[in-house]
């Protein structure tokens, strides 16, 4: 049973997850059927068109069947069909992911090497100028909407200087250069606030190991600075950083719905946005659902290399 | 010494940056047109899909009708190259363009296009509605299609304006894949990011200059300007007020159409009851402030008329309406005997900023003489909800009101007719104006409408909305009809 605790787990948060988001889609007003026909949907003569919409997408059946009809279909990886464009939601999911998922590791490999490098001088030069400077400004970037950010970027890099383009997506293997140029603002604009985030850990981390004995003796033995913070250091206050970044991809995928708007990014965010707002519950319970197992095993993929650094950790 | 480093790094990147990527500035395609739409469009069925959006990016491009507006809104001939309407509006003959051909090879002739038209008939809509008036439907000659009507209908040509005529081989797949006959074929759809149209080398008419249009979804209207400035897109296709009011003409032009048939309606009488008193309705009417609603949601610009009708159209009548008088305002109030701080709701869709701005404004005036406006602004799929059912005291709404005047009282007023305002003489009159073929007796007719809807109030025209696109510099040739249509076919673009 030990063993098998982390996949009953997982299935437990997913089982919750998914009837969460079936309830909340169903208790929020809006009808589907009613959005697929408009504003004319009141009148008499389509009183009927509105039925047989209704009982092409299931929507005419008890909650209970249609829940029921749901569960047994993501047993089977069944994501249905699009109630709007008809589309499979599994394909609409395929071509969507690999954006989102791009942008959210280019930013993570942006955010991390730039967070870690901040947090560990600012610790070292703890309530000097430089310090106070980088955590003001990671307070800043937390505290920055992230639309505003972009469309300033967007204004001065593709307006003003006509540098790099304001929206659109190329594909990396069709266009590489155009990809990076397309990607470059919008990774820039996500990565702000989790370099927010993942300085001011790095910080709180780095300033309590700064305080540990052993790092006395080693200043006491002429071990110099930089190798004192840079491999001893670095080394026992990064390793919980693991799993901050594995919490805060949930967090980017939430921060990804504005910057796919802003960018015109045909991602995960932007395609469950519309399918909230035109009601597609197939398609909001399939991404959903994608992206909950998603950041589910990204957490298990952090949990275990964590412990694989540091063995003696209890997680 | 961290600051230098800081500064040769960002030196070094951006320099970097610069010379290997290709400024955005380069020399412009222009064989491909760049729209921005305001959401996206995953429907691609014209008997299904009834969204103005969707009618105005393709209604002109993938397909085509058996008669059309030109940019005046005057029906032209399209597929029909000439038509023939008997006398008592019953029977229409349409004699078909020689040569057209679907997008899949397949000829437009009489056959196809009644297979089109029974399917529109059968899905019904806006668009299809009428099509069920329809009693035979013959091909006398191949090129030759005969509608015969089950008793006469004067707007039915404006009705075929909106019924699009797709290859019967389409059918299954028209929500995905549609296939018309019109100058721009669909190549495809990626969700969220483009719908890409090529142009129809063979289409029968006039070719377009360009090679291919593409539609961009961008629902922010202010991302959508970025766009435009920066050149990513070539035009923003249903501008908002504010930003039409915003645009640096140094970068872009603003097209308008020769006037606005999109006007802004109050519809008054949900299933509520709240203003079932026609003196409650006139005292909201008498607090409505037009002029400064017109400067401060408006820009200033649009028609402020009492009459529902476009002033364009053939029956507009003058009618004085409700002067903006808050004394009237409180005798009606007073007459209508409802308590005082009456609370009444206006129900707004959000994305319309220039509707709760107006909203605000009449909050304003009707508070002096005892009323409290609540304005609700809702998204769509809530605001829909409220609508359909007609579960509100009020609601804003607008629509684009077609050339002929029924078009106003079978999609607007029809709901309230066979809801909480069933005047039978109004019905009547609706019925004679569409069995009607002679001009001047409609003109009768409809005058007599127009005054009923202004002394019943049922629903309040407020003013035409004023529409547009903005588009850079480099398009030439682009017009706007007064729905607010775009057409695209026959604009090009410059370097």
């Amino acid at each position: 049973m030990g063993k098998l605790a982390p996949y009953f787990r997982f299935l437990v948060i997913l089982w919750v997850v998914v009837t969460v988001v079936f309830v909340s889609l169903r208790l929020t007003p809006g009808d589907p059927a009613l959005l697929l026909l408009g504003p004319t949907a009141g009148r008499q003569d389509t009183s009927e068109r509105l039925a047989d919409i209704r009982e092409r997408y299931g929507l005419d059946r008890p909650i209970i069947i249609q829940y029921g009809i749901y569960l047994s279909d993501i047993v089977t990886a069944d994501l249905g069909k699009s109630n709007r464009s008809e589309r499979p939601v599994s394909e609409l999911v395929k071509t969507a992911a690999p954006v989102t998922i791009s942008l959210i590791c280019l930013s993570m490999l942006l955010a991390i090497p730039i967070s870690i490098y901040l947090g560990l001088t600012a610790a070292q030069k703890r309530e000097r100028p430089y310090d106070r400077s980088v955590r003001t400004l990671a307070t800043l970037a937390m505290a920055t909407p992230s639309f505003w950010v972009g469309l300033l970027l967007v204004n001065f890099f593709s307006i003003r200087l006509g540098l790099l383009p304001p929206s659109g997506y190329i594909k990396l293997f069709v266009d590489p250069i155009g990809y990076f140029s397309h990607m470059m603002l919008p990774v820039v604009t996500l990565a702000l606030y989790l370099i927010g985030t993942l300085t001011r850990f790095v910080y709180t981390e780095t300033a309590d190991t700064l305080e540990q004995d052993y790092i006395r003796v080693s200043r006491a033995m002429g071990i110099s600075s930089k190798r004192i913070l840079f491999q001893f250091v670095a080394r026992n206050s990064l390793t919980p950083m693991i799993i901050i970044v594995g919490v805060e991809v949930g967090t980017l995928i939430g921060g990804a719905v504005i910057v796919e708007e802003v960018f015109g990014l045909p991602g995960l965010g932007r395609l469950l946005l519309n399918a909230v707002l035109g009601r597609d519950y197939p398609v909001v319970q399939g991404t959903v659902l994608s992206i909950t197992v998603v950041v589910i095993l990204l957490n298990i993929l952090a949990e275990f290399v964590y412990k694989l650094l540091n063995p003696r950790s209890k997680l | 010494m961290f600051i230098d480093k800081i500064k040769s790094f960002l030196l070094t990147g951006t320099v970097a940056a610069s010379l290997t990527i290709a400024p955005i500035s380069a020399i412009a395609d222009t064989q491909t047109i760049t729209v921005g739409l305001s959401g996206d469009i995953d429907n691609f069925d014209p008997a299904t899909n009834q969204l103005i959006s969707f009618q105005a990016a393709f209604a002109t491009t993938i397909f085509d009708s058996l008669v059309g507006y030109d940019s005046q809104l005057n029906i032209v001939p399209r597929l029909a190259k000439s038509y023939n309407i008997s006398s008592d509006a019953r029977i229409f003959t349409f004699d078909l363009v020689d040569g057209a051909s679907f997008h899949d090879g397949s000829p437009v002739n009489a056959n196809a296009v009644i297979s089109s038209l029974k399917r529109s008939a059968e899905l019904g809509g806006v668009f299809g509605g009428p099509l069920q008036s329809v009693e035979k439907f013959e091909a006398p000659a191949n090129n030759t299609v005969k509608l015969t009507l089950k008793s006469s209908y004067a707007p039915f040509l404006t009705a075929l304006t909106n019924v699009a005529i797709i290859a019967p081989s389409s059918f299954e797949n028209a929500v995905s894949a549609p296939v018309g006959s019109g100058p721009f074929l669909f190549e495809s759809w990626t969700p969220n990011d483009s719908i890409i149209l090529n142009r129809n080398d063979k289409y029968w008419g006039e070719k377009p200059a360009f090679s291919r249009l593409i539609f961009k979804p961008i629902p922010d209207p202010q991302v959508a300007m970025t766009n435009l400035y920066a050149g990513a897109i070539d035009i923003v296709a249903e501008p908002s007020t504010a930003v039409i009011a915003q645009v640096d003409t140094s970068k872009a032009q603003v097209i308008r159409p020769s006037g606005s048939n999109s006007i802004v309606y109050i519809e008054m009488m949900g299933t509520k009851g709240t203003l079932a008193n026609v003196h409650l309705r006139r005292a909201l009417a008498h607090g409505f402030d037009r002029e400064t609603i017109k400067s401060v949601a408006y820009g200033g610009q649009g028609q402020s008329e009492a009459s529902p009708l476009p002033t364009s159209s053939f029956v507009y009548t003058e009618l004085g309406g409700y002067p903006y008088n808050l004394e009237k305002a409180r005798e009606e109030f007073e007459l209508s005997g409802a308590p005082e701080g009456i609370e009444i709701g206006l129900e707004v869709l959000a994305g319309f900023p220039e509707a709760e701005q107006m909203g605000r404004v009449w909050q304003a005036s009707l508070s002096k003489i005892g009323i409290k406006l609540n304005v609700v602004v809702s998204e769509l799929s809530v605001w829909l909800d409220r609508y359909v059912s007609r579960n509100y005291d009020m609601t804003w709404n607008f629509f684009g009101v077609s050339p002929d005047p029924h078009s106003f009282f079978d999609v607007i007023l029809r709901p309230h007719l066979s809801g909480e305002y069933q005047n039978q003489k109004v019905i009547d009159l609706v019925k004679e104006g569409i069995e009607n073929s002679d001009n001047m007796k409609r003109k009768q007719i409809y005058a007599e409408l127009q005054e009923i809807m202004v002394k019943d109030l049922p629903v309040m025209a407020v003013q035409s909305r004023p529409i547009a696109s903005i588009a850079n510099k480099s398009i030439n040739g682009l017009e706007l009809n007064p729905l607010g249509w775009p057409l695209y076919a026959q604009s090009s673009k410059s370097n």
